[in-house]
């Protein structure tokens, strides 16, 4: 049966980010799903080459405004690595701590928009409540709350003081106490229970075939973690376990995540006990020589990728951007083939999409050949409606 | 195990309690040591080379010719003075650190928004001492 398809008009870069969705439905269940992609070409790489390599930590540092501190990571570890200089201990363990505050605050986010687009909003405001303890303490470190221009080619730009510390381990303590409380509530909350288990099920075999990247994929049961498999900073040293989940399904991303949270509070724990007395940066200079490298982390959505090819000016030749959502696309389409449309949004969030909310949605009826066009907080109204009416 | 209303002794818990938002024009909250706000500039130490401007990752920062209102007998040999747009400033403290006579500071002054574009157009505050 043919099918029709609509070019979706202008979009709205203003409100949401942009990204389309076609959906062929039958009745309630989705029988295909395709995402359309590129509505927001920023031209960071094309600037990155017209900039030196001072300033192109900072426009790096804005591809994205809650994983900030990975791009700078990524890059200037990249960097490093082609002035074949070591970064001093400290530094390495500073940036590790503000990787660690940065998964904390991004992962607590996530679970707050998860329960915002199942109808959970009481959810939503205790667990934003919480993250704030995590943006005061970047704050209290670096000076900004989310850019927090932190990492500087050959280490880091402020030190963490001696008076600091204990507020920290203290506040790490509370927030552990917080993750553990979650942890036990989503396990617990009908609400949760009904909207994520068995939904946007990901086999362990497609994620591997697909090539998810984060706890998408270790929440297939995938023991993938570039902090264990490729350790970049102070990860080599940091003990540490790598959460898998074998559900396959949304709630196996919810608990992935509440997991990681926990062990990243272990970690910056343990980095404070054990920070290192040397130097935080050193002076490196600024004409980087001729090669190419690629730089590898574990941004909190996954394996993030920095290509970099210089060519002995002290501006890059190339730079190349791999963010972890672009490998997560493909696994949401699948998840998508065999839901019902009241399951679309807390699918597609599930990923934690970078691309943050879907800017419209279009429906293709396949028995009536009938489109029409829903925005993102239609279908996640629909979603709450659809479920109320089930439960009763 | 489902276990309905399972969020209810956490919410009783927190009924008593006041609210976590402050409401900010009316209540303000210390801001952090170590907050990136408006810049300073101490002239005595600036020689107006230029290394600010270069390394601004958003060029925000603009070398003038010494303005007539500013000391004379400070003036530097280069004659000139970095001008800083705050309307493209990151406030991301590169000025501070790539100056080599510490001439640049960044204050905890954070409250920038104004009507006025023009106002946005700082020849930074400057510092005698």
């Amino acid at each position: 049966m043919s099918t029709v398809k609509v070019p979706i008009g202008p979009q709205h870069p203003a409100l949401k980010e942009p990204i389309n969705f076609t959906i062929e439905i039958e009745g309630e269940q989705v029988v295909d799903a395709k995402v359309r992609i590129g509505y927001n070409h920023r031209g960071i790489e094309k600037a990155c080459e017209l900039r030196t390599y001072v300033r192109d930590i900072y426009l790096l540092e804005r591809v994205c405004g809650i994983c900030s501190h990975s791009h700078t990571t990524t890059f200037t570890q990249g960097v490093e690595e082609l002035l074949d200089e070591d970064v001093p201990r400290r530094g390495l363990y500073i940036r590790t701590i503000v990787c660690e505050l940065e998964r904390l605050h991004s992962h607590m986010l996530w679970l707050g928009v998860a329960g915002h687009e199942i109808g959970f909003d009481t959810l939503l405001h205790y667990t934003w409540r919480d993250r704030e303890l995590v943006m005061d303490f970047l704050e209290m470190i670096s000076g900004n709350r989310v850019n927090y221009a932190m990492n500087t080619i050959g280490g880091v730009r402020r030190d963490i003081s001696k008076d600091l510390i204990p507020t920290l381990k203290k506040g790490m303590d509370t927030f552990r106490e917080r993750c553990e409380y979650y942890l036990k509530l989503c396990s617990e909350e009908p609400t949760v229970l009904e909207r994520t288990q068995g939904v946007g099920v990901l086999p362990t075999h497609m994620a591997r075939k697909l090539g998810a990247v984060g706890p998408t994929v270790r929440a297939s049961a995938v023991d993938m973690d570039c902090r264990k498999d490729d350790p970049c900073a102070a990860y080599d040293e940091v003990p540490f376990e790598v959460c898998t989940w074998d559900s396959c399904d949304v709630f196996a991303r919810v608990a992935v995540r509440i997991l990681e949270m926990i062990q990243s509070c272990n970690m910056i724990q343990w980095m404070l006990d054990h920070l290192p007395k040397d130097e935080i940066r050193l002076k490196l200079k600024r004409r980087v020589p001729e090669g190419e490298v690629l730089s590898r982390y574990e941004a909190p959505r996954g394996e993030l990728i920095h290509y970099i090819k210089s060519n002995g000016t002290d501006k890059p030749e190339r730079v190349k951007v791999r963010t972890p959502t672009l490998a997560n696309w493909p696994s949401v389409e699948y998840m998508l083939k065999g839901c019902y449309i009241a399951d679309v949004p807390i699918i597609v969030a599930s990923i934690d999409p970078c691309i943050s909310c879907t800017d419209r949605v279009t429906f293709v009826d396949v028995e009536k050949e009938k489109t029409w066009v829903w925005d993102s907080n239609q279908l996640r109204r629909y979603g709450i409606e659809f479920y109320k009416k089930k439960r009763w | 195990m489902p276990r309905p209303a399972a969020m209810e002794p956490e919410l009783l818990r927190n009924f008593p309690r006041k609210p976590f938002t402050v409401f900010y024009p009316f209540e303000r909250l210390p801001p952090f040591e170590g907050l990136r706000g408006r810049h300073i500039l101490y002239l005595k130490r600036c020689v107006g080379c230029g290394t600010c401007a270069k390394d601004c990752p958003s060029a925000a920062i603009e070398m003038i010719d010494w303005p007539d209102e500013f000391p004379q007998e400070l003036k530097n040999k280069a004659g000139k003075v970095p001008k800083v747009d705050l309307g493209r400033c990151l406030f991301c403290e590169q000025c501070v650190e790539s100056c080599p006579r510490d001439a640049l500071e960044m204050t905890q002054e954070y409250e920038l928004a104004t009507f006025d574009r023009k106002a946005m157009e700082w020849i930074v505050d400057m510092e005698t001492e």
